[in-house]
C-alpha cells in the first residue's frame, strides 16, 4: 500500500538542501535525511502529527514520532548544544500529542544569531522507511506544507 | 556480551554532533551496541536513542556490546567517546 506522509513549515524561512548548510550532521547523511530551514521567526510549530519522543536537555531540538513511525528532529540551530539552553525554550514534553501547527519550541534568533548559527535541521531520523521524498524549495511561510513522504 | 564504563569529558556532553559520531561508529559494527546512563538504555545505532539520553559533561556511561565483533565494537565506541572533545 502506497503511504504518504506530509510535513508543515515549522516556520517561515527560507528552505535550503541539507548540504549547503554544509555541516557535521549531513556529511553521509547518517542521521537521517531531510532539509534546512533558515527561519525568519522565533517560534517553531509541529511540523506533522504525533507523539513527542526527545526534547533534548539542552533545549534546542525536539523530536516528533508520527504514526506511520517516521520520526523527525527539529535541530533548532547549528552548534546551540554549546549555549545550553540559553536563548530556548520549549513548550512540549516527552509523551505529549501534538498535532500539526502546535508550538514546539522557542528560539531567541538575535541571541542564537551572536553565538551560534540559526540554519536549523529537519532531520527524518528513520530513512529506511521512506521511498521517496519531495521538497518544495519555494515554501517560505509557516503551516505551508512543504515535503512529502512516500512510505 | 561485553561492556565498559567510560567517561563523558567533553563540554556539551552527547548532543547531536557528537551522538552522530557515535551512531556512525556503532554503525560500522555487525553487534548491537547499547549505551546506559542512569537507568535509560539506548540503542547506539539510533540517534533519537542517544540523544534520549540526555547525557552530559562527566558522566559516566556504560557501553554494551554484544555480537560476533562485540570485542572491538566495544571497544572503539569506548575509545570515541572518552576522546570526544566538543
Amino acid at each position: 500500500m502506497n503511504k504518504k506522509c506530509e510535513l508543515y513549515m515549522p516556520v517561515a524561512g527560507e528552505v535550503i538542501p541539507m548540504d549547503e548548510a554544509n555541516n557535521y550532521l549531513m556529511d553521509d547523511l547518517v542521521g537521517g535525511t531531510g532539509v534546512c530551514i533558515i527561519p525568519e521567526g522565533d517560534i517553531f510549530f509541529a511540523p506533522v502529527s504525533g507523539e513527542v519522543v526527545l526534547v533534548s536537555e539542552n533545549l534546542n531540538s525536539v523530536a516528533i514520532s508520527t504514526k506511520e513511525n517516521l520520526t523527525i528532529l527539529i535541530h533548532a540551530g547549528l552548534d546551540t548544544s554549546k549555549l545550553q539552553g540559553r536563548g530556548f525554550a520549549t513548550y512540549v514534553k516527552v509523551g505529549d500529542k501534538v498535532t500539526v501547527g502546535d508550538k514546539i519550541l522557542y528560539m531567541d534568533r538575535d541571541y542564537v544569531e551572536m553565538r551560534a548559527k540559526i540554519t536549523t535541521p529537519m532531520i527524518i531520523t528513520t530513512p529506511e522507511k521512506i521511498r521517496n521524498l519531495t521538497v518544495n524549495y519555494k515554501a517560505t511561510g509557516a503551516f505551508v506544507k512543504f515535503v512529502e513522504i512516500s512510505l | 556480551m561485553i561492556s565498559k564504563e567510560v567517561a563523558v569529558k567533553n563540554p556539551t556532553g552527547l548532543h547531536a554532533r557528537p551522538a552522530t559520531l557515535l551512531v556512525k561508529k556503532a554503525s560500522s559494527f555487525k553487534s548491537d551496541v547499547s549505551v546506559e546512563y542512569n537507568g535509560k538504555k539506548a540503542n547506539v545505532k539510533s540517534l533519537i536513542g542517544v540523544l534520549s539520553l540526555g547525557v552530559t559533561k562527566g558522566a559516566m556511561i556504560t557501553v554494551i556490546a554484544s555480537g560476533e565483533d562485540e570485542d572491538v565494537a566495544c571497544e572503539e565506541v569506548a575509545k570515541l567517546i572518552e576522546t570526544l572533545e566538543e
